[in-house]
């Protein structure tokens, strides 16, 4: 396995005190805290700060940690093994926290979790899984509609002496139909193990949605901006346009503006209440026009008289 | 190797009581109760005239005190400061969102001849 730099990881000499190894942790965790951070591999790298300082931050691992170093145990090609008869003095427990440090901390400090875990009940073994989070991204339809889909989550395991482990698990999932963006859902029994006869933990999703070529989604209205004629606008008309449901028709109302907006209630996202569709109107000029078209624009030039400028006129 | 059981993905269903939350997610009663009482948590209903025994959390507040668990621990921050800073996350989130659907929308109104 790796030997890991912790002075470096943390951006600190070797002879730094506790005080600025605590400053360096801080300043590193502001950065790359994965709910705070938006540098990428951020969740990587915070994982190795935190490793870092766990070790540097407790003056007995950080005395262990730079005996191992200074016997070169970083040795060939990088490789580390620890020394032959190797064992910890500090022991590594953690409360609910990091459950997954390098294997080189593990060598050094012992693995976590398991034992500490299981016997924290005293007699009453009888322990709940834990719950465990992951996400899915859905496209807008998949999500209106309802799908299945195949998830890779990582959840523990405990092995035979009691120990936690993590793998990934590949599971079958049906997401309903309406399903909104940000929305938690569940899975029974798809977590942790349980200790002691006690249930598996539950599988949390959070379901994130990916964005629509055409529509723009706001909350569970969806907005489509519909390109129209001058023409069409100018004397109403009925067009066809998509929806999530499919393609539905519409009445543009004579006079209708660019930027105006007609609702079709209740063809947003499904819920209770459902959201709304909503059509925008976007007046375009048709590309190519034949002299006989602009000689039509000059009529209209001609017998049609409005500044729409007027209200920055009237200022000047 | 993929089961060929479907596991049917459910909403709200079900809650999460304070016992349930402590094991389940190795929390802190003191630190969930300190969570409701400041507000980053609700506990489904008027949490200062309900036993403790009665509060139930549903699966996103779940989510929301094991980030306000992570912030507190990992940038050792006090109860107050991370009250802010979960206050402030959520609004740069939501302005996040409104910044990327409204460019979404501008693209369909601007664009270079």
């Amino acid at each position: 396995m790796e030997f890991k730099e912790y002075y470096k990881l943390l951006e600190v000499g070797e002879k730094a005190s506790a005080d600025d190894i605590k400053k360096a942790y801080k300043r590193l965790a502001r950065k790359y805290h994965p709910d705070v951070s938006k540098e990428p591999d951020a969740e990587q790298k915070f994982k190795e700060v935190a490793e870092a300082y766990e070790v540097l931050k407790d003056p007995a691992k950080r005395e262990e940690y730079d005996q191992v170093r200074a016997m070169g145990a970083q040795g060939k090609g990088g490789r580390f093994s620890p020394p032959p008869g190797w064992e910890s003095a500090t022991h590594f427990y953690e409360g609910g926290g990091h459950s997954d440090f390098s294997d080189f901390f593990e060598s050094m400090f012992g693995r976590d979790g398991g034992f500490h875990r299981s016997y924290a009940g005293g007699q009453q073994m009888h322990m709940r899984g834990e719950d465990v989070h992951a996400e899915l991204a859905l496209l807008l339809e998949e999500a209106y509609q309802g799908c299945e889909q195949i998830m890779q989550v990582r959840v523990p395991e405990v092995d035979e002496r009691g120990l936690i482990s993590h793998r990934i698990k590949k599971l079958r999932v049906k997401v309903p139909a309406g399903t909104a963006e940000g929305s938690v859902l569940r899975i029974k029994g798809q977590g942790g193990p349980g200790l002691g006869g006690g249930g598996a933990g539950d599988l949390l999703v959070t379901i994130k949605l990916a964005e629509h070529p055409l529509f723009s989604l706001d909350g569970k209205n969806l907005t489509l901006v519909v390109p129209v004629l001058p023409w069409e606008v100018a004397l109403g008309c009925k067009i066809t346009v998509p929806t999530l449901k499919g393609r539905t028709r519409v009445s543009i109302p004579a006079g209708s503006q660019t930027g105006q907006k007609l609702r079709l209630a209740g063809q947003g996202l499904p819920g209770n209440p459902a959201g709304d569709f909503f059509v925008v109107i976007k007046v375009v000029m048709p590309d190519n026009i034949s002299s006989k078209a602009k000689a039509l624009y000059q009529g209209l030039q001609e017998e049609v008289v409005a500044n729409p400028r007027a209200a920055w006129e009237e200022k000047a | 190797m993929t089961s060929n059981e479907i596991h049917e993905l459910v909403e709200g269903m079900q809650e999460w009581s304070l016992l349930e939350l402590c094991q389940r997610h190795l929390l802190d009663a003191d630190f969930i109760v300190a969570c409701v009482e400041s507000g980053i948590i609700e506990a489904g209903g008027l949490a200062a005239t309900m036993p403790q025994a009665e509060w139930r959390f549903s699966a996103a507040a779940v989510l929301r005190i094991e980030k306000a668990r992570r912030l507190q621990r990992d940038l050792e921050l006090g109860l107050g400061e991370m009250v802010l800073v979960l206050d402030l996350l959520d609004e740069v989130e939501s302005l996040r969102a409104e910044v990327s659907s409204l460019r979404k929308r501008l693209q369909h109104w601007e664009h270079s001849s």
